[in-house]
Order: C-alpha cells, then sequence, then structure tokens
C-alpha cells in the first residue's frame, strides 16, 4: 500500500481548508508577503485549484519593503499569473508615520494593519487566507483554522468557537470577515523541507551571503539579519535542527514590549 | 456552521480511526494533555519543553525575568499560557499547539484547557490527538473534569493515553496516595471502557519522573513520562475500510470537470467504478488530477498519480458524466463497497 509522509499530510489538510475556504466565501482574498511561507501558500493553492490561484493576492506595500522582494514580487506575478493587488497606507504615511520616528509597534499596526483595514473596506472580502503557523508565536498557537474578525478587524481570542474532525466555523456577519490559516500545523522546518521537495520559487535573501542570512522577513528598517553560512536549503535545515533562537527573534515589533505580539495581532494583524 | 453530509464521519465502529484527517505517522505523534484545571497541564509540559532543550534561546530566563519584575512567581505555564490574561488569572484559556522533539521522534504537544468554562476548547485540541496524557493532582485526587475529560476522549475516539500523578510533592512523595488514586481512576475508566496501563506519579514542578527517573519515588517501577510517550503510536489512514468521499467541490477551471474532496476511508484507483450518493448514479474514474508545475516536472514522482488513499485530497474526473453532482449532499462510495452495505 502506498504509504504518505508527513509533508503529504500537511498537503493534504492545507490543500483541504482551501478548498472549504474557496467553496464557502464567495470573495476571498490572500495576502502574499514574498516570504517563504506565503509562497508555500501560492503553491498549496496552485495544487488545490489545478495549477492556479482563482483569488486576488494582496500586497500590502509599507514602502519599507527590501528591492529583492519587489523584485521577487513582479517575477512571481507573472510566473504563476496571479491577479496583484498593491496597497499602500498613503494616508498614514503623508501624516509621516515611519519607521524614523516612530516604534515599531505603531509603525506595523498603520502600515500593516491599517492598510489591509483599508483594502478591506474597498474591496469587501469575506475571507482571508493567511500563511500563519503555530510555532512562530504563542498567541498564533492558539489559533483556529477558520478565525473570525468582527468589523474592528478584533479577534475575540477569548470566545473562540470549537473547531474539530474537519468542521470549521465558517459563518461571519456582514463587515466581518474570516481568517483561513492552512498553515497552522506546519513548522518552520516543515516549510523548508517542503520548499526543498517541491522546488518552489523564494527570495535570494533567505540563503546566506557573506555570512549571513535572513530567517524571516519583514520591513527592511526592522528585520535583521542572522548569522549563518547556509547557502542551501539542507544547510538551512540542518542548522534549524540546532538552533535554539526562535524564527522572529530577527523582527522587532514583536519583542517591543510584553505581549507586543498579542497586542497587534488582538487589533489585527496576522 | 456549514451544513455538511456527515453520514461518512460516523462509522458504525466508533473505535475505527475515521475521526480526523490528522493522520500522523511514525515519526510524527500529535498528544493532547487534559485533566482537571489546576492540576499542573500547562506546567507539565513547560517542564518537558525545558527539560528536553526545546524551548528557544533565553525563552525561559525572559519569562522569569518577566514574572520578577511584576512580583509574580514563576511558573512553567507562562511558557505555553500566552495571552495577558491567562497568565494574570493563572489559568488556560485556549489550546496551544507546541512542537517538541525526543532523540526517538517530533511531537505535536497539545495544551488542553482544564476548566469546565472551556470545554470546547478542550474539544477541539483533543480532537485532533493520537493519544493523551490525562493529568490528575495528589493532593486533590480524581475530580469531576478528571472524570469528564476522559469521558470526552472516549466520545472523540481517542483510546491511546496514560495518567500522570502530578504534584507527588505536595503528597511527600507517597506511594500509598499514588496507589488510592490509580485504584479509583482505573475503577473510573472501567465504566467508559476504557483502560491503561500506565500510571506514572510525577511532580512537575520539580522535574519528578518527567523526563528523569525520580530518586525520591523509587518504589516506582514503570516509565516516565518521556519514555511512556515514546512507546505510544500514531494512528494509520483508515485504508482497510470502504471507501466513502465527501464531494468538496466541483471544478471547471478549464475542459476538465473535476470533482474535488478528501478520501475519509478507503482507497480509489483508476478505473474503479464509483456510486454517488444519493443518486444512486454510477460512474467510473477517468483520472485523478494532478498539478504538474514546470519547475518540478522531471523530479516529481508524482506526476501521475493512479491511486489515492484515506487522508489525500483529490480530485478526480469521470468516465461519464454525472450531471448536478454538488457539494455536500453527495457523496462517493465504490460500488463494490456498496453493494456490501445493501
Amino acid at each position: 500500500m502506498t504509504t504518505r509522509t508527513h509533508l503529504d499530510r500537511l498537503e493534504n489538510q492545507s490543500v483541504f481548508i482551501f478548498r472549504e475556504a474557496y467553496h464557502t466565501f464567495k470573495n476571498i482574498a490572500m495576502p502574499w508577503s514574498m516570504c517563504k511561507d506565503s509562497n508555500v501558500l501560492i503553491w498549496l493553492a496552485s495544487r488545490a485549484f489545478f495549477g492556479r490561484v482563482p483569488f486576488p493576492v494582496l500586497h500590502i506595500d509599507t514602502t519599507y519593503e527590501f528591492p529583492e522582494m519587489v523584485e521577487f514580487r513582479e517575477w512571481a506575478t507573472a510566473h504563476y499569473k496571479l491577479n496583484l493587488i498593491v496597497k499602500t497606507n498613503e494616508e498614514a504615511r503623508a501624516r509621516g508615520i515611519g519607521y524614523e520616528t516612530h516604534d515599531p509597534v505603531t509603525v506595523t499596526h498603520e502600515l500593516k494593519t491599517v492598510a489591509l483595514q483599508q483594502a478591506m473596506g474597498q474591496y469587501k472580502w469575506d475571507a482571508l487566507i493567511t500563511g500563519i503557523r503555530r510555532d512562530e508565536d504563542p498567541t498564533r498557537a492558539k489559533e483556529r483554522y477558520f478565525s473570525r474578525r468582527n468589523a474592528q478587524f478584533e479577534w475575540d481570542y477569548k470566545d473562540q468557537p470549537p473547531e474539530f474532525w474537519g468542521q470549521f466555523a465558517t459563518t461571519a456577519a456582514k463587515g466581518e470577515h474570516v481568517r483561513v490559516q492552512p498553515l497552522l500545523d506546519w513548522t518552520e522546518v516543515d516549510i523548508w523541507r517542503y520548499i526543498q521537495r517541491e522546488n518552489i520559487p523564494i527570495p535570494k535573501m533567505y540563503f546566506a551571503k557573506n555570512g549571513q542570512r535572513y530567517r524571516s522577513l519583514g520591513c527592511s528598517p526592522i528585520t535583521k539579519p542572522i548569522t549563518s553560512n547556509a547557502e542551501t536549503i539542507d544547510a538551512i535545515i540542518a542548522e534549524l535542527e540546532t538552533t535554539r533562537t526562535s524564527e522572529r527573534a530577527g523582527r522587532a515589533q514583536d519583542h517591543h514590549e510584553r505581549n507586543a505580539m498579542q497586542k497587534l495581532r488582538a487589533k489585527g494583524f496576522l | 456552521m456549514t451544513k455538511r453530509a456527515v453520514g461518512a464521519k460516523q462509522s458504525n465502529n466508533p473505535q475505527s480511526a475515521i475521526r480526523d484527517p490528522h493522520f500522523s505517522d511514525a515519526a510524527h505523534l500529535r498528544i493532547v494533555f487534559v485533566g482537571h484545571v489546576d492540576h499542573g497541564k500547562s506546567t507539565l509540559i513547560g517542564r518537558i519543553l525545558s527539560d528536553t532543550n526545546s524551548l528557544p534561546e533565553g525563552k525561559l530566563e525572559q519569562v522569569q525575568r518577566a514574572c520578577a519584575a511584576e512580583n509574580m512567581e514563576f511558573e512553567f505555564a507562562f511558557l505555553l499560557d500566552a495571552l495577558l490574561e491567562e497568565q494574570e488569572q493563572n489559568i488556560t484559556i485556549d489550546t496551544t499547539q507546541i512542537p517538541f522533539k525526543t532523540a526517538k521522534r517530533n511531537y505535536m504537544i497539545i495544551d488542553a484547557p482544564g476548566h469546565k468554562e472551556f470545554l470546547k476548547n478542550m474539544i477541539t485540541g483533543a480532537s485532533s490527538a493520537d493519544a493523551a496524557v490525562l493529568v490528575i493532582a495528589a493532593n486533590e485526587g480524581v475530580q469531576e473534569q478528571s472524570k469528564r475529560h476522559a469521558y470526552l476522549l472516549s466520545l472523540l475516539g481517542v483510546r491511546q493515553f496514560c495518567v500522570v500523578v502530578n504534584k507527588m510533592d505536595l503528597a511527600d512523595y507517597s506511594e500509598g496516595r499514588f496507589l488510592e488514586i490509580e485504584k479509583k481512576y482505573r475503577a473510573f475508566l472501567k465504566t467508559l471502557n476504557l483502560e491503561t496501563n500506565i500510571f506514572i506519579p510525577a511532580s512537575a514542578r520539580f522535574g519528578e519522573n518527567i523526563t528523569a527517573r525520580s530518586k525520591k519515588m523509587e518504589w516506582h517501577s514503570g516509565p516516565t513520562l518521556a519514555e511512556a510517550l515514546d512507546e505510544m503510536t500514531s494512528l494509520a489512514p483508515p485504508t482497510d475500510l470502504p471507501l466513502r468521499l465527501c464531494v468538496q467541490d466541483v471544478y471547471k477551471f478549464d475542459d476538465r470537470r473535476i470533482i474535488a474532496g478528501r478520501i475519509e476511508t478507503g482507497t480509489l484507483q483508476v478505473g474503479d467504478e464509483l456510486v454517488f450518493s444519493p443518486a444512486n448514479k454510477t460512474s467510473m474514474v477517468q483520472s485523478i488530477e494532478h498539478w504538474q508545475p514546470v519547475t518540478s516536472a522531471e523530479r516529481s514522482p508524482r506526476a501521475k498519480p493512479e491511486t489515492a488513499i484515506a487522508g489525500d485530497s483529490i480530485g478526480i474526473t469521470l468516465r461519464e458524466q454525472i450531471l448536478r453532482v454538488s457539494r455536500r449532499v453527495y457523496r462517493i462510495f465504490t460500488l463494490r463497497a456498496w453493494r456490501l452495505r445493501k
């Protein structure tokens, strides 16, 4: 009998979630940051829908993007034939919100969460497919595959619906939306093994150059590279197998204050 | 909640493995920690993570510092109870999943809340587990949720578990107290048709019998918790049962009409004759469709799948079209299984 690996099972589970979401919600979009996880999402969507991503992908452009990421965005949009929407919170930038003058939690909220809210107001999506994983952050560890956000984007983490046996709470009132999170069960190493197995294109910044590489990618002023000589996926996996540093250690907004991520996420951050 | 045909999820045999898409493999085990509120589940997990070096560098110290700054006594549970509300009230509100590793394999630890108000969260966590650890505090003994959680595990079909009698430090590491709890709980489990031979006296707070054998309880001849976990086995997909596939959607992106869904039980092959319920129409599997990315065309071993098994999310085309097949109400059986069923 044919057997299935751990990655097969994760893939099957994610594809199942994608298809549930696509069937359930009429108006759906997928935020895409060009990071490794969101490229895995695009790949899984292509698997679920036989070679296409049948909904728009949304890039929240904070204007602090690494140039390599924007370059990758242009390449991948053409490669996968994506329906790309780019959104920037112009109003906040006009008010002078930026890393030069403000703390990372404020900027992240304004340029990512509020920008997302603006896009939601414009396009009225009733579901967003996100690439968050439980192993990234302890509040993400408490997420559901289908997770409702109210009209103010708030996450009612104190009263989440039960979710089991592939049964998801899919209802959302007008103005609310549901976050659909197909990668919750994946770990960082799973993501890398899958990228390797499937040969999924990702930005080059994940690979070491001059003794440094990026393990997690965000806005350029607040995202720090790690010391690493990992130039291949094999080397990255070997590095992750031994490291005890957390993946998002280089992301300043997470560590600005105690429970910063909880506060950011309760207000709508992915 | 979306309505769907749930028939395929309900087996005549409640002990079969038709529970969840989370069929694990030998190298990955999903394990849920359950038990009464304040009996130390999160502490136990925090201790395992800490003693097996599974925590990120500096995480332990960071939580210890935060506690000191706010004049709170450090709790291992704070490593998991990430929400401010959870830390302030010293209680787990929602279920958490955390990966962890022993020399033998990878684990996904699921921490489930023990307070009765959060039962739905406990069920959410427990429903996807291969196995469970039931935690009972030695000082309080068997309590309401110790029983209710065992009952829910039996309903959810999680039949593989061990019992940790925690907080033995509060019972002077007494073998008598341990045996008393074991006897009482064993009798209760029997009423649910549940059984386990593994009862472990432990102290999560002081790390006794968690990863290292306790010198304070040398009378215990059974395994430590870490040893007990390594002995547990993961669930195999139920491929030996008849085919059941709930139609998830029908795609017509191009000239193919693809019926998409996940195989709940059994296997499916190209050429199989299928019955579509409830219309009872039959057709044959023409192909199992598969996206073939350009970049990995030559490398992929999955180029043209001929067989699919329980747990697979697939898309098939049919030799003769069956019209009006739609989601939910339609379920697919193999013809042979269908005849047996009648």
